[in-house]
């Protein structure tokens, strides 16, 4: 049980030495960005005319050596810092307290790493911008007919405060990494936190397993500093000698390490602030057109005509519009009985155009999604299917509001057919909104 | 009178410096709100120890003998059903009852801890005008911290193993994957986000039983606690923000893992902020007479063996054999499926489909046990009930339809398969004396027609066609998915 020896000093034993070199290579390669792909992201951007993501995605930086994806990367860096490790460790002989040093160097970088990774995320879920409430279409969607994904992300949404308060912890958290007495509380609290987050990547496949299991590796390693001194205060009831390491600056790191530390902390500040700019004015899942006044709302496919033709009530027919929703913004859902290939992606990138805004229609089933554009004059919308294995699929429409709660729409699909609808808004409630806290009726 | 008695006790194993009377104070506060809460004054809780069939102890059983809480005040709304609870028999006396605005889940449901508290604080006031001697409370506290520790430990066998062995949160329903987003109320959506996938809930499963572990050896015990308060305080979080409903059990963790772990947070600071060399300096309590050995070994093993190993086996059995909020009575034999219903008829008029129709069935869904689920174009009065807790019978198990509206109706069924006739019963219990007889024949296998009078003595003829319905929850994200209806 050497490692959890609780000295003044660490020992630097051979293997010790050999992991303390391995291990620093290897998080160097997983943290320090390579990919020519960031470095496009830097100087491509307009960082004076940028988006919170923009600033965001630097933050979620994983290596892709020769265009490798997911995990196997961790297998080149762990190969690669296998070698240079043993070269370094049989060439270079340093004394003990360069060891202390190196271990000490790597420390503040994973500490740094983690601080930003984690307030990032955090700081997207303290304005719920990641799980935003779900869309009055994805309410008219049976609970089976969702990918995992989408359930996970649906049931964190629907209680925001809760999705604020886990915001929160991984913030907090993040700060306290950047206090070196503190970091161990910070690291304990991410180890929990992300490591949960790392299961339900598994469970739900949302699809950031390597990352999640990163910064958990990362946390993992900044606690491990001190375990050897809680194991022997609480497990063993020993004395525990406290940490005797302290970092000598000299000749220019002071002022190094002085704007490190500025730029750091300006960096979350100018991510909060863009952060919460975004979900005040436009929340980047979400599309920004506004929907057509007063649309709002679940409809009734009331009456029903393909060329014509009058095609009644229907759950098996393939063209019979069976509801349609009208969102706040500029997207209508119809039902039909057509089947759909499911858009396999998870809507978490930010894009300009709405269409390409697909966190509504993305894994999930059961409803055509629909971004269009209207034309007030001639009161037309132009629809087009927001899932790119139905892209071609389009409507041309004109619309007319009968009364407050009926529409007529008619005009032409993609192939030209022309439809006919009269859509009934329908009032009802939604246990999601009534709740348990009193007589419900639905 | 009791504080003569606890003085008797204490004197016995008091040594060391004497505390002030700040910090006897706030430890007699303590120690009599933590009794409070803790030891059961319910007699019918020593009863059941008495009771319990002990060659066949079920896990309700088990749960009946982990604690008593402390109700003097029922907490109650006055809407239907909300004061359901889960099967558990009503066998306490209340001095009160109050139907506070917020329901059951605001900050008035934590009433009887504030008065446990506030007796508390009496209690230590009163204690320390008549106990003014000079006192070490060393010993003491550690029984209290072990006490504290085995309470939360006990208590948390149920919901640990209800999750290794995945009956806390069981399968989907074929109903509930047929049912709207917007039609479950949040609490239920809280709940079945586990329901579909095991190997996530068997991980919290683990994690709990970890936290029970921890709790139980005093080396590992600052572990436990700061690892209950943590998960298990994030889960309370989640019972507010929910409406879940069991925010004072989880609560209890927040607050027992606070108090466990509080004597442990002054050394943790000298160690790792302040940086200095540090000892715990918990004192324990010898355990040196062959007699003390023994007791404590005994209730260890005694723990270890009814809370661990036995509520661990018991569990796996149920969830091996009756699930306990799956209904426990098979359907009909190979007819679990999603139906479409291809014709209606009543009293002999056909009714074509429509989705604004509040007699026609749409949806019709049997699960592989006895239940057969409907929509109609129509409101329904919900029953308020959480659809947990051990129930007995099948009608009142009612995870698959609790907290699920949007004219969605459930019916649990007794098949007569002699007479060909399914008897229906629905399971929301405003409606619970809803009951229909209805003829079967299954032409083919993919096939059911049903006949008989409807909740409204109208003659109903349905047949349903079962469809090839796959769900995409079911599928994986790197293949191509094709939604059908």
């Amino acid at each position: 049980m050497s490692f959890f020896q609780n000295s003044e000093n660490i020992v630097w034993s051979a293997p010790k030495k050999w992991l303390l070199r391995f291990f620093f290579v290897f998080f160097i390669l997983l943290i320090v960005p390579l990919s020519p792909g960031y470095f496009q992201h830097i100087f491509t951007t307009n960082w004076f005319n940028s988006n919170f993501y923009d600033w965001f995605l630097l933050t979620t930086y994983v290596p892709e050596f020769f265009g490798v994806q997911g995990f196997a990367n961790w297998g080149i860096a762990a190969g690669v810092a296998a070698i240079v490790g043993t070269v370094w460790f049989t060439v270079v002989k340093d004394k003990d307290t360069r060891d202390d040093d190196i271990y000490y160097w790597l420390r503040v970088i994973l500490r740094y790493r983690l601080a930003i990774g984690v307030i990032a995320f955090g700081l997207i879920k303290l304005f719920p911008l990641q799980m935003p409430y779900p869309s009055l279409s994805n309410l008219h969607t049976n609970y089976g007919d969702f990918l995992p994904w989408k359930i996970y992300f649906h049931t964190l949404a629907i209680s925001q405060p809760y999705e604020v308060f886990l915001g929160a912890v991984e913030v907090i958290a993040g700060l306290l990494l950047l206090k070196r007495s503190f970091a161990i509380v910070g690291a304990g609290i991410i180890v929990g936190f992300t490591g949960n987050v790392f299961a339900s990547n598994l469970a739900y496949d949302i699809g950031h397993p390597e990352y999640s299991l990163l910064l958990t590796l990362i946390a993992a390693a900044i606690a491990l500093y001190d375990a050897p001194r809680l194991f022997s205060l609480l497990i063993l009831q020993k004395k525990a000698i406290a940490n005797r390491y302290q970092p000598v600056f000299e000749g220019k790191l002071p002022a190094i390490r002085k704007g490190l530390q500025i730029s750091v902390v300006v960096f979350i500040g100018i991510l909060t602030v863009s952060v919460s700019s975004n979900y005040r004015n436009h929340p980047y899942k979400l599309p920004q057109t506004p929907g057509l006044k007063d649309s709002y709302g679940y409809y009734n496919v009331r009456e029903f005509k393909l060329n014509n033709e009058v095609i009644p009530y229907s759950v098996t027919d393939l063209n019979r519009w069976q509801n349609v929703v009208f969102e706040k913004w500029a997207t209508i859902s119809i039902k039909t009985a057509k089947p759909i290939i499911i858009d396999n992606s998870t809507g978490d990138d930010y894009q300009e155009k709405d269409i390409d805004r697909n966190y509504e229609s993305a894994g999930v089933g059961g409803r055509r999604y629909f971004a269009y554009e209207t034309d007030p004059d001639n009161q037309v919308i132009s629809l087009t299917n927001k899932n790119p294995n139905h892209r071609t699929e389009t409507f041309t429409l004109k619309y007319d509001f009968l009364n407050d709660s009926t529409i007529v729409l008619q005009g032409v699909n993609e192939q030209k057919d022309s439809v006919y609808v009269v859509l009934d808004k329908i009032e009802r409630k939604y246990m999601l909104y009534e709740g348990r806290r009193k007589p419900v009726k639905l | 009178m009791m504080s003569e008695i606890l003085n008797k006790v204490t004197a016995a194993v008091s040594s060391g410096k004497p505390w002030t009377g700040f910090e006897k104070y706030v430890f007699r506060t303590f120690f009599i709100f933590f009794a409070i809460l803790l030891v059961p004054t319910n007699p019918n809780y020593y009863k059941k120890w008495v009771e319990v069939d002990w060659t066949n102890l079920h896990i309700r059983d088990i749960g009946n003998l982990s604690g008593s809480g402390f109700m003097p005040i029922k907490v109650a709304t006055k809407r239907e059903g909300g004061n359901d609870l889960g099967g558990f028999r009503e066998e306490r006396k209340y001095i009160a009852t109050i139907y506070p605005e917020s329901g059951e889940y605001g900050a008035w449901s934590y009433i009887n801890w504030g008065i446990a508290f506030v007796l508390g604080a009496i209690g230590g006031a009163i204690w320390s005008v008549v106990d003014r001697r000079p006192r070490n409370y060393d010993i003491l506290y550690y029984f209290l911290g072990a006490f504290v520790s085995f309470a939360m430990l006990i208590r948390l066998q149920g919901l640990t193993f209800s999750k290794v062995f995945p009956t806390q949160m069981p399968d989907l329903a074929l109903t509930q994957l047929n049912t709207p987003f917007g039609d479950f109320v949040a609490q239920k959506l809280y709940w079945i986000q586990f329901s579909f996938v095991h190997n996530y809930e068997r991980f919290a499963g683990y994690a709990e039983l970890l936290i029970m572990f921890l709790l139980f050896f005093r080396q590992t015990r600052a572990l436990g606690a700061a690892l209950s308060l943590a998960m298990i305080g994030n889960i309370a979080f989640a019972n507010h923000a929910y409406d879940g409903g069991i925010h004072l059990a989880a609560s209890f963790y927040v607050v027992g893992g606070l108090f466990v772990l509080w004597r442990y947070i002054p050394p943790l600071w000298r160690l790792l902020v302040k940086q200095e060399d540090t000892e715990l300096g918990i004192v324990y309590y010898p355990f040196s007479k062959p007699w003390e050995k023994a007791l404590r070994y005994g209730i260890k093993i005694f723990v270890f063996g009814l809370f661990f190993v036995y509520a661990g086996y018991a569990h796996w059995q149920n969830y091996l054999y009756d699930s306990y909020k799956v209904p426990a009575l098979p359907g009909l034999a190979n007819a679990r499926g999603l139906y479409s219903v291809d014709s209606f008829n009543v009293n002999g008029n056909a009714v074509p489909y429509s989705p604004l129709d509040s007699v026609r069935w749409q949806e019709v869904t049997l699960e592989k046990w006895a239940t057969l689920s409907f929509s109609v174009f129509n409101t329904f009065e919900i029953h308020g009930e959480a659809g947990r807790g051990k129930q007995f019978a099948d009608v009142d198990r009612t995870y698959e339809s609790a907290g699920t509206g949007g004219g969605r109706r459930h019916y649990h069924h007794v098949t007569d398969s002699v007479q060909k006739v399914l008897h229906l019963q629905n399971k929301n219990k405003v409606y619970g004396e809803q009951k229909l007889d209805l003829q079967y024949e299954r032409p083919t296998s993919e096939q059911l027609i049903l006949w008989g009078k409807n909740e409204y003595q109208d003659s109903i003829y349905v047949v349903l066609n079962r469809k090839d319905k796959t769900y995409p929850l079911y599928q994986d994200r790197s293949q191509e998915i094709v939604w059908k209806p």
